[in-house]
């Protein structure tokens, strides 16, 4: 045997030894009788540990609004070379969603379902004004109403009415 | 010594009119790659690979990649060759500027571990040469001698008697000439690794070749001291060749190149700061269409003269397979300097024509035998991060050995690079690299150093990358 076919052989043997790390999808997952179908931008954490993320060199960073890939960070590349490209588009697709279960205040999942409660979940009071379902928009409302409510109170106080009108009105009556 | 004078007569024996060894050698013989950054880093880049240049040192390199790349690049060649023969020194320049590669990168989105793509085009061999010699050959040989065995030239052209096999020319001539070629050999290229273990990646590149080369020799012996008088007649039976004056010879090869290249390559990640690379790139088929010209001329004192009208013109086809190439290399970095190695074992034994008639393709791979050797070759580079800044300045050097055996170190070809290069935050990266090649050689119009040129050569190249990521 020449060296020519015995280093190709060498090559062709350590090709077949080195097995298969690379995974391009993630297998289906059944979850409440349905099987959802897992993309790369899905949010890795509400089913995985860090730790088990770490070993796929994927780990998220804490701050809730942000999601960046930690991989091992070569001297010799820029940092900015070093998220894949795709992170990208999850980041954006995660923060569109608020897809953070472990962020107490988001509830919906990608699929439009509800998920299960938090452990700490509790129906929010009336007099708070919030909603288990949105966060932004209902709490806007509030704040709006409850500013509304001030304006009223300024114009009953320039009118030397110390006191709300509901109350004025139940004692005439 | 007995060895390296076999070798010279084989070598100019069979340089006119034929396929021959420098055929085979002109497409296996790559002086440097592709890629400003590999390059400013002497071509050590094998145990690096982290670019879209990964295609054609180390494709399993393109697993580090995580961004998609557009990548170009343009070189200008400069190639000088000071020639001595008989004491006569001659200069002759060309240049040239060129594309030399054009890709793009794509990182296929995994869930773990690394699946990169790539495509493009690589011009991965310059043709460029150039040469010119003049000088009195006061031996008893020329070049009209040598072609009494080699077709009709010399007997339509006047230079010999009617049976075509005789000619009273012997030599004592003024000789001239000169040597141009151009072209290069492009790749179309598609590349891919895959991380197969943490840290380890397989990869491969195959690629289309094709390419264009054209070679143009003038050649002339003129008879300065009349030795050859009106007494003496080239053809006894013709008064009009008496008093020889000027023999002048055209050649053209032209050729049409395809084929098929395929390498293989393994990256193993050791840390973040060391890795190792090695890679096989399988012989390439050459196809090649050849069309060769030749053209002559003769002038006689007689105020006669000849030419060759319509030029004598063949076209033939036939492959050629390059060697192995074994490449092993690895690269260290810390505190932003990265130093990296590399070594290329060919062994161009094992170049081979196929083809061509049977005993023609015999002669030449038997002479291929015997004419070249296995060398081993070396690149050595470094790279600075200044500051972490994206601002990087390299240097580096290499060596091509000789592949004719018995060549002494001179002959060898020595390369020293620079390099400077920048990457924006956002992904744009410039690069230049400056290779500088000396070496010597020699080249023999015909006969075994009856008429040879010693040369000392010197290329230039300024090659300038851009790529985006993002």
């Amino acid at each position: 045997m020449n060296k020519e076919k015995f280093f190709s052989i060498i090559f062709l043997i350590s090709f077949g030894l080195a097995g298969c790390y690379t995974i391009i999808s993630h297998p289906i997952v059944k979850k409440d009788d349905s099987y959802h179908q897992i993309k790369f931008y899905h949010d890795c954490l509400s089913c995985h540990s860090k730790s088990e993320l770490v070993e796929y060199g994927q780990v998220y960073l804490d701050s809730p609004d942000q999601v960046v890939i930690i991989e091992p960070s070569p001297v010799w590349i820029t940092p900015s070379y070093v998220p894949p490209w795709w992170w990208d588009i999850k980041t954006q697709i995660t923060q569109e969603n608020n897809f953070r279960p472990n962020d107490k205040t988001k509830l919906r999942d990608l699929e439009g379902g509800r998920t299960s409660a938090p452990s700490d979940f509790s129906i929010p009071s009336r007099n708070s004004g919030s909603s288990s379902s949105s966060s932004g928009s209902s709490s806007s409302s509030v704040k709006s109403s409850t500013n509304s409510s001030n304006e009223q109170n300024s114009r009953e106080r320039n009118s030397d009415t110390p006191k709300s009108r509901n109350n004025s009105g139940e004692r005439k009556k | 010594m007995k060895s390296k004078i076999f070798v010279l007569v084989l070598l100019f024996s069979s340089v006119i009119f034929a396929q021959n060894f420098n055929d085979a050698l002109r497409l296996s013989f790559q002086p440097y790659n592709i890629g400003a950054r590999s390059l400013g880093m002497g071509g050590a880049f094998i145990g690096v690979s982290d670019d879209y240049s990964a295609t054609a040192y180390n494709p399993a390199g393109l697993f580090q990649l995580r961004r998609m790349e557009f990548h170009g690049g343009i070189n200008y060649l400069s190639y000088d060759n000071n020639t001595t023969f008989f004491g006569n020194q001659s200069s002759f320049s060309s240049s040239s500027a060129k594309l030399t590669d054009l890709g793009f990168v794509f990182p296929f989105p995994v869930i773990r571990g690394s699946l990169v793509f790539a495509f493009g085009f690589n011009r991965t061999n310059n043709f460029n040469e150039a040469l010119a010699f003049e000088g009195f050959n006061n031996t008893n040989t020329s070049m009209i001698q040598v072609l009494l065995g080699k077709g009709d030239v010399s007997y339509l052209l006047y230079l010999t008697d009617e049976t075509g096999e005789n000619t009273p020319i012997n030599g004592k001539l003024y000789q001239s000439g000169s040597i141009l070629s151009s072209g290069s050999e492009n790749n179309w290229i598609i590349s891919g690794a895959v991380e197969v273990a943490k840290n380890l990646s397989v990869g491969a590149t195959i690629g289309i070749v094709g390419g264009e080369f054209e070679r143009n020799r003038e050649y002339s012996e003129e008879d300065v001291n009349n030795n050859y008088p009106a007494s003496v007649k080239t053809d006894p039976a013709d008064a009009r060749t008496a008093d020889f004056q000027l023999f002048k010879l055209q050649e053209t090869l032209k050729w049409e190149l395809a084929g098929f290249a395929s390498k293989l390559g393994l990256m193993y990640r050791v840390n973040d700061a060391i890795r190792f690379g090695t890679t096989i790139k399988f012989p390439t088929i050459y196809t090649i269409k050849e069309h060769y010209l030749v053209d002559g001329y003769s002038q006689f004192g007689t105020g006669f003269s000849a030419d060759i009208d319509p030029p004598l013109e063949s076209k033939i086809e036939y492959e050629i397979w390059s060697p192995f190439e074994f490449g092993v290399g690895f690269s260290v970095s810390r505190f932003g300097l990265t130093i990296s190695g590399d070594m290329n074992l060919i062994d161009y034994t094992q170049m081979e024509f196929k083809g061509l008639s049977p005993s023609k393709t015999a002669k030449n791979n038997r002479e291929i035998k015997q004419l070249f050797r296995s060398v081993m070759d070396y690149n050595l580079g470094a790279e600075y991060n200044v500051l972490q800044s994206g601002l990087r300045l390299r240097a580096g050097y290499f060596v091509k050995n000789s592949p004719f055996k018995d060549d002494p170190s001179d002959f060898n070809r020595k390369y020293l690079t620079f390099g400077i290069g920048y990457i924006t935050p956002e992904g744009f990266s410039l690069d230049l690299a400056f290779v500088r090649g000396t070496w010597k050689n020699i080249g023999d119009n015909y006969g075994n150093g009856d008429s040879r040129t010693y040369q000392s050569l010197k290329t230039t190249d300024i090659v300038f990358t851009t790529g985006f990521r993002f």
